[in-house]
């Protein structure tokens, strides 16, 4: 990774008795990069931080080299919160061109970058349609808009996929991928490892306030597989099914769940998957549903969390 | 770590031209005053001063016309003090309007802003908590202003064209202009101060109009009782129209009192805007 842009040293954040973050020592470089984490996790006060939003109770808070606040900063940034508050009175285009002056451009450019940038997230045809009559996947795409519309090095985007329907989450991916790939630094926060893997490689995971993990997601993704990994069949014979599945050897566990269920623990996921639909066929047993627990980040939590302590995964 | 930088890749960083960032508190009260204008009761307001303004500019008309007639006793006795009337009428003409105006756009505008989060979008670009303010004070007192200076050209245009001297109404105007704008930016200043306090519109609203109202009734009460006219300059817009009165009509209270309503101006204007500059650095306030 490049030198770091974003930097957290030791960061801690308590609002009152509660604690937002907890000793956070993390560093992002330019790229793509996955904030993770469980809501409640603190991924929004990591941003908030970020962004001189709030104050870091202990530690410091960097972006290109400079503790934030600073002005010189926030020219460089573009920040879309999680909020979906706007002036709704305006339209999308009145709303990115305001902000655009906020950031310093002149009239001109502000009113034809705001067009640019909306044309760019797909809102055309609404941008001169009061805010008050878009829907919630539209407000998403002008939050991004405004982030992008001042042509910033660093962009921090808060929860950017919610509320968006299919169309509109493939253009966002398209467009943070390509900042990513054009040398902005993007952080992007979710709750969905799915959804982050599709954008990029380099996650940071966050859990209770705490950095549980940082890296290359293949290297969490191990780390998740050294555990035994949940997958749950149903079908018309779990009993022939799963007598056909105890003799393959990334089998680790098996146990009948039910009439038409059986489930099975595995430490190799991906031979897993593409091995049981074969199973099932070559027994003539009708699979209705291949599911599995682990897959929220919920799991994936509990696996890391269990590993750092030691223990093992329940 | 030295500066950073993105070296990689094909990004350019933007080297243009960025403006002054006290600029910034322009576009801040533009922003503000076209939202406004889309409001209803903006528009009634607006509306409800022009016809006020209406009246005073048919009345000094009428006093000047009946004055250079020699028509009517009690016209041309006013009419000896005309140009100290238009002055003063400039000021005080739009005083429900104005008022009602700060009370629809002013004194929701920040608690608005912290209900709704709108200050991770502000404070994440290049603008600072002042210029912020700033803005903020011209946008709520815009439309206010508007009109107080709208009703004051108008006025003593009037006065000129019907039989004032250039000179007098010049001089009168001048006199005037000072006290009109310090009563709107008097009265927007606490309504913001207020304002940050509080997440709730019409909690925001009703404590402005509280302290204006009670601190009227209780100050000019008072000054009536206790025959201490130099209280009723320590209101909010009373404080701005004695100055004027002072300037104008060259009233005065006698001794130190003679600066009372200067400071109390500067008073409610620095108490207002201290007030809500200390909310919004204090980040957590800022970013609810």
């Amino acid at each position: 990774m490049s030198e770091p842009v974003l930097e957290l040293k030791g960061v801690s954040k308590w609002y009152g008795p509660v604690l937002g973050l907890r000793d956070v020592t993390v560093s992002v470089g330019v790229g793509v990069t996955g904030l993770l984490g469980p809501n409640g996790a603190g991924k929004s006060t990591l941003m908030k931080v970020l962004t001189g939003e709030v104050s870091p109770s202990r530690g410091e808070a960097r972006m290109l080299g400079r503790r934030v606040p600073s002005e010189e900063v926030f020219r460089r940034l573009g920040y879309a919160p999680e909020i979906e508050v706007f002036y709704e009175e305006l339209t999308g285009r009145e709303f990115v061109t305001a902000l655009a002056r906020l950031g310093g451009l002149d009239p001109a450019r502000a009113h034809a970058r705001a067009g640019e940038e909306l044309e760019r997230v797909g809102l055309t045809a609404a941008m001169d349609r009061p805010l008050s009559t878009y829907s919630k996947g539209m407000r998403q795409r002008t939050k991004l808009a405004q982030a992008l519309v001042h042509d910033p090095e660093v962009v921090i985007l808060d929860e950017p996929m919610t509320g968006l329907d299919p169309l509109a989450r493939a253009k966002v991916l398209d467009v943070v991928t390509d900042l990513g790939k054009r040398g902005r630094s993007v952080l992007v926060s979710s709750h969905l490892l799915d959804e982050v893997e599709t954008m990029t490689r380099e996650i940071v995971l966050l859990y209770q306030g705490q950095l549980l993990a940082q890296g290359n997601v293949h290297v969490i993704r191990a780390m998740i597989d050294r555990h035994p990994h949940h997958v749950a069949l149903e079908c018309d014979r779990p009993r022939d099914l799963g007598a056909a599945l105890a003799r393959e050897p990334w089998v680790v566990t098996l146990r009948f769940a039910g009439e038409h269920r059986v489930e099975l623990e595995t430490r190799q996921p991906d031979e897993a998957y593409s091995a049981i639909p074969r199973v099932a066929l070559e027994k003539g047993v009708k699979l209705r549903a291949l599911t599995s627990p682990d897959d929220n980040l919920a799991a994936v939590f509990r696996y890391l969390t269990a590993e750092r302590k030691g223990g093992t995964a329940p | 770590m030295a500066e950073g930088a993105i070296h990689d890749l094909k990004y350019k960083r933007y080297t243009g031209g960025r403006g002054n960032p006290w600029l910034r508190a322009l576009v801040v009260a533009r922003w503000a005053m076209v939202l406004q204008l889309r409001q209803r009761w903006v528009k009634v307001l607006f509306g409800l001063g022009i016809i006020w303004a209406t009246v005073s500019i048919l009345k000094l008309a009428m006093l000047s016309l009946f004055g250079n007639s020699g028509l009517g006793s009690a016209a041309s006795g006013l009419l000896a003090n005309l140009d100290r009337e238009v002055g003063i009428t400039a000021i005080e003409a739009q005083q429900g309007p104005t008022f009602l105006l700060v009370l629809a756009c002013g004194a929701p505008a920040l608690a608005a802003d912290l209900n709704a989060g709108a200050f991770q979008f502000h404070f994440a670009r290049p603008i600072g908590v002042g210029q912020y303010l700033l803005g903020r004070l011209l946008g709520s007192a815009g439309w206010s202003l508007v009109l107080s200076y709208g009703t004051f050209a108008v006025l003593m245009s009037v006065r000129l064209v019907l039989g004032g001297e250039a000179l007098t109404v010049l001089k009168t105007a001048a006199l005037s202009a000072g006290p009109l704008g310090l009563r709107v930016l008097a009265m927007t200043a606490v309504a913001l101060g207020l304002s940050s306090l509080t997440r709730r519109k019409g909690l925001a609203q009703a404590m402005f109009a509280g302290l204006v109202a009670g601190s009227w009734v209780l100050l000019f009460g008072v000054a009536r009782v206790a025959h201490k006219p130099w209280l009723e300059a320590l209101h909010v817009t009373g404080s701005a129209e004695a100055l004027g009165d002072m300037l104008v009509l060259h009233r005065r209270f006698g001794g130190w009192y003679d600066a009372v309503p200067a400071v109390a101006c500067a008073l409610w204007l620095g108490l207002g805007l201290g007030v809500a500059a200390w909310r919004l650095s204090r980040a957590e306030v800022v970013r609810g």
